[in-house]
């Protein structure tokens, strides 16, 4: 028995990862996994010259520095949660690609996602501490 | 006949191999929709800074025009931050333009330009690396 299908019998399954995607998804793994591995080195960098910095005597007497070390917290957290953002998508986009794993491929789509929307918020904060800065100074 | 009938089906189910679903449709939307803010975002702020810098009496850019080296560094980060900016844009459109529509092609264009948008911050990260190093060892240096 022969069982042929024309086009328009086949059932509908939306956009594949295939072909070109799927390479173009390969290399951006690689890419992904090593801008989250540069990030991770360059926040442990940050923050061992923070804490040098930090532990000198005079460092905590002037209110200025001590607002100047939360922005640097507030900033060196934001900076770690978009590292893990990517670096979680890159993980979970290798497995899916690997395995043909959907539920992974979900993942990586929220890790995208997140990475992004992270990334939406630590602009707004560069911005209005760039604004409050500005308007400081012109205040001064 | 069993083994035919099977493989057919799989294939037409296309059961092996990723696809675009309704629950990671949904993320992928989100994803292009918070990319496109951030590239309107930045778009907005650098207008904004430019605005700033021209109205200013301290007339910060035709002190900096005067300045090659300084000229050169500004050109270069515009046009990173513009190709950043650009990217992500296209990531935004395209990607929720497959979505919507199930268009492969427009998908695979989203890839590239995620895949543009890595590249390029991987650039900037490396160059961000060497200063956080750099700062590093100026830090221990001082303290020994």
């Amino acid at each position: 028995m022969d069982i042929s299908f024309s086009d328009e019998d086949k059932l509908h399954t939306g956009v594949e990862v295939e072909g070109a995607v799927r390479e173009t998804m390969q290399s951006l793994v690689k890419w992904t996994s090593i801008n989250s591995i540069i990030g991770f080195v360059s926040l442990g960098l940050s923050l061992i010259s923070g804490f040098v910095t930090y532990n000198r005597a005079s460092f905590f007497n002037d209110t200025e520095n001590m607002i100047l070390m939360a922005i640097s917290l507030i900033s060196f957290a934001l900076n770690l949660i978009i590292n893990i953002s990517l670096f979680n998508f890159s993980r979970q986009l290798k497995l899916a690609l690997a395995n043909d794993d959907q539920q992974a491929f979900e993942h990586a789509a929220g890790h995208i996602k997140n990475y992004f929307r992270m990334f939406m918020i630590m602009i707004i904060i560069v911005v209005v501490f760039a604004v409050v800065t500005g308007v400081m100074n012109g205040m001064k | 006949m069993n083994d035919n009938f099977n493989e057919v089906t799989k294939d037409l189910l296309n059961e092996d191999g990723l696809r675009i679903d309704e629950s990671n449709s949904k993320e992928l939307k989100d994803a292009a929709t918070w990319s496109r803010s951030i590239a309107i975002l930045t778009i907005v702020f650098i207008a904004l800074a430019l605005l700033i810098s021209l109205i200013s009496p301290l007339r910060y850019l035709t002190v900096l025009a005067g300045e090659t080296y300084v000229m050169v560094v500004a050109v270069a980060c515009l046009a990173v931050v513009g190709t950043i900016v650009y990217s992500l844009n296209q990531f935004g459109n395209n990607m929720r333009n497959a979505v919507d529509g199930e268009d492969q092609d427009l998908f695979e264009k989203g890839a590239g330009n995620l895949k543009l948008y890595m590249i390029v911050l991987c650039i900037c990260v490396a160059l961000s690396f060497i200063s956080s190093l750099y700062s590093f060892f100026n830090t221990i240096n001082t303290s020994l």
